[in-house]
């Protein structure tokens, strides 16, 4: 039975976000927002995000010179590459289209379905130092609806003090691609479950720090009051280098109607020791006052192998905690950028619960952020 | 009469452009030991050749975080002054047409737009001189301390101030040294693209071998 409810977690994981991309780490950028508006990670990529996967991921981006007199993105970088030219002014708008294929087997049994993980239009304004940013799209919960699972505004000041007021993905740990890893699902932040909520951060050159207060998770705040109970979290991500960076994070979510109080704490460490390997390592402890305490350790080696093309392996451990049992991942993916904000991403997944047999799944995504 | 003239002005040339650096430690006074007393790296007056080090320049971004631009391609040679007061003589030279940040982009940025490289030698490297440690004695050039120095950079010349520590190493000496640079100072443009910028203030940090001069050769 327990092996059974681990398959069919395994199955119900694969419909969820888009994230970032901390493998990147590799080129010197320690800071989610170097590429993304989100200071959490993932969604809208920013101008340079944009100029990035054109001139320095995709196989066939621009590598030619920067004109220094003509500071605009190139429309290769730009919303739909550029079809709309300078008609958005200060809008920034992305549209991000997931169709994906899963295919999972396990004791005999196998099931096969395409899933469209995303399809949403992002959208933001930046100015002096604030940040509207927006969201709108489909959520496949159960039944594909139209919604948004984000809406925020934000503002840092020069010296680097901020805060963050809506509904949004809190910060915690490193915010792997892969939103199916084992520290990024059972936070209850992964999917249609961010928080209605209030976030203060110091941003320097060294470190960023983030603490979050919330009364409840999104979906609890808006039609389930039973789910309802405060949430806070922090993250401190402190830089040792240019490409070494070590984050400690935390959560605290208190007892609501229908589930115990809960929390975790974690410590991750990423480092780059070339220009073209990234090892990012997660480790947590969570518990509940119902299941007691489990331990989650994550490990991603991100490998670019060419231009274009990067390779991932990710180890990772989830002991038992209550009725689920202790289950062990391997992890093998390659992603491929044949040209600006358009992703092949094919991963293989072997998820092997204790005293059950493995569950494979293999995952192709056609991941286009236009 | 003519041949002693001209040895009176090559003497005269020499000795005033040299000046006390080439003196013998009998000139310079008990503040220098010599070789015996000190070790071959530390010979008296002796020259410290690096024909390669790390060089490191901190870059903070705007938005948080850093990167490092890198390179090896550091030469020059030095030689302590006669006292603990005077600058050491002779400089070195960041070749800075090579600095790498580990991706395209930035590099192109930093060097054409930024340094601007192509602009002629003044540009293509950068160069200190007048060395002055202090907390450092010149006789004996190990252990920590700040020094000043004068930058040659992007066309200007401006003085420095950082931290510096020289250890023995073999016959020479190891130094790491490290200085902050205010990007303005030297007419550098604030770098910024597409929202991204280095903040005005960067920070270099060097590491090197110098061999003694004896050594080195």
């Amino acid at each position: 039975m327990r092996s059974v409810v681990a398959f069919a977690a395994v199955l119900v994981l694969f419909a969820s976000l888009a994230g970032a991309e901390p493998a990147f780490l590799s080129k010197q950028y320690t800071r989610c927002t170097s590429c993304h508006i989100s200071p959490a990670g993932g969604g809208l990529l920013s101008s340079y995000g944009r100029s990035l996967s054109s001139r320095e991921l995709s196989t066939t981006g621009n590598r030619g010179t920067v004109d220094p007199d003509n500071p605009a993105p190139e429309p290769e970088a730009q919303f739909l590459w550029g079809a709309l030219g300078d008609k958005l002014g200060p809008l920034q708008l992305g549209a991000e289209l997931r169709p994906s294929r899963v295919r999972s087997s396990f004791a005999g049994f196998t099931d096969s379905r395409n899933i469209l993980m995303n399809a949403d239009i992002i959208a933001a304004v930046q100015k002096n130092g604030w940040t509207f940013y927006g969201e709108a799209g489909r959520e496949l919960k159960p039944e594909p609806t139209f919604g948004s699972y984000e809406h925020w505004a934000a503002y840092e000041s020069t010296s680097g003090l901020g805060f963050r007021a809506g509904r949004f993905f809190p910060a915690y740990g490193v915010h792997l691609a892969d939103h199916t890893s084992y520290n990024r699902v059972g936070l209850g932040f992964d999917k249609y479950d961010q928080v209605y909520g209030f976030e203060v951060s110091r941003n320097t050159s060294r470190s960023l720090v983030q603490v979050m207060v919330s009364p409840g998770l999104a979906e609890s705040i808006i039609d389930d009051e039973r789910a309802r109970s405060f949430n806070a979290s922090g993250r401190w991500q402190l830089d040792l280098g240019p490409a070494m960076t070590v984050v400690g994070s935390g959560l605290f979510r208190a007892e609501s109607d229908i589930a115990p109080k809960e929390g975790s704490a974690g410590l991750a460490f990423g480092f780059a020791p070339t220009s073209k390997l990234t090892i990012w390592s997660q480790g947590d402890v969570r518990g509940d006052d119902l299941n007691g305490a489990s331990f989650v350790f994550v490990n991603e080696t991100a490998f670019e192998a060419v231009r274009g093309l990067w390779l991932k392996v990710s180890p990772q451990i989830r002991t038992e905690s209550g009725p689920q049992p202790q289950i062990v991942r391997l992890a093998l993916s390659a992603t491929l950028l044949p040209r600006t904000h358009v992703n092949v991403n094919t991963t293989y997944y072997r998820d092997k619960p204790s005293g059950s047999t493995p569950i494979h799944t293999v995952l192709l995504q056609l991941h286009l952020y236009l | 009469m003519t041949q002693i003239w001209t040895v009176a002005l090559v003497v005269g040339l020499f000795g005033g452009s040299f000046g006390p650096a080439l003196r013998t430690s009998r000139q310079v006074g008990p503040g220098l030991r010599t070789s015996e007393q000190t070790g071959p790296a530390l010979r008296t007056a002796g020259t410290f050749v690096a024909r390669e080090g790390d060089v490191r320049v901190q870059c903070p971004l705007t938005i948080g975080g850093s990167f490092e631009a890198r390179t090896k391609l550091l030469s020059g040679s030095v030689m302590p002054g006669p006292t603990p007061a005077d600058p050491w003589a002779g400089q070195f030279i960041v070749d800075l047409t090579a600095l790498d940040t580990g991706i395209s982009l930035r590099n192109q940025h930093l060097r054409d737009n930024y340094l601007e490289v192509g602009k002629g030698p003044d540009f293509a490297r950068a160069v200190l001189s007048d060395v002055r440690l202090s907390g450092i004695a010149g006789a004996e050039p190990v252990g920590k301390g700040t020094f000043t120095a004068r930058l040659r950079l992007h066309g200007a010349e401006r003085a420095v101030t950082g931290q510096a520590e020289l250890r023995r190493s073999g016959s020479g000496i190891r130094v790491r040294a490290s200085f902050p640079v205010v990007l303005e100072e030297f007419g550098i443009a604030k770098p910024r693209y597409l929202g991204v910028g280095v903040k005005e203030q960067v920070t270099v940090q060097v590491t090197f071998e110098a061999s003694s001069g004896e050594n080195a050769r």
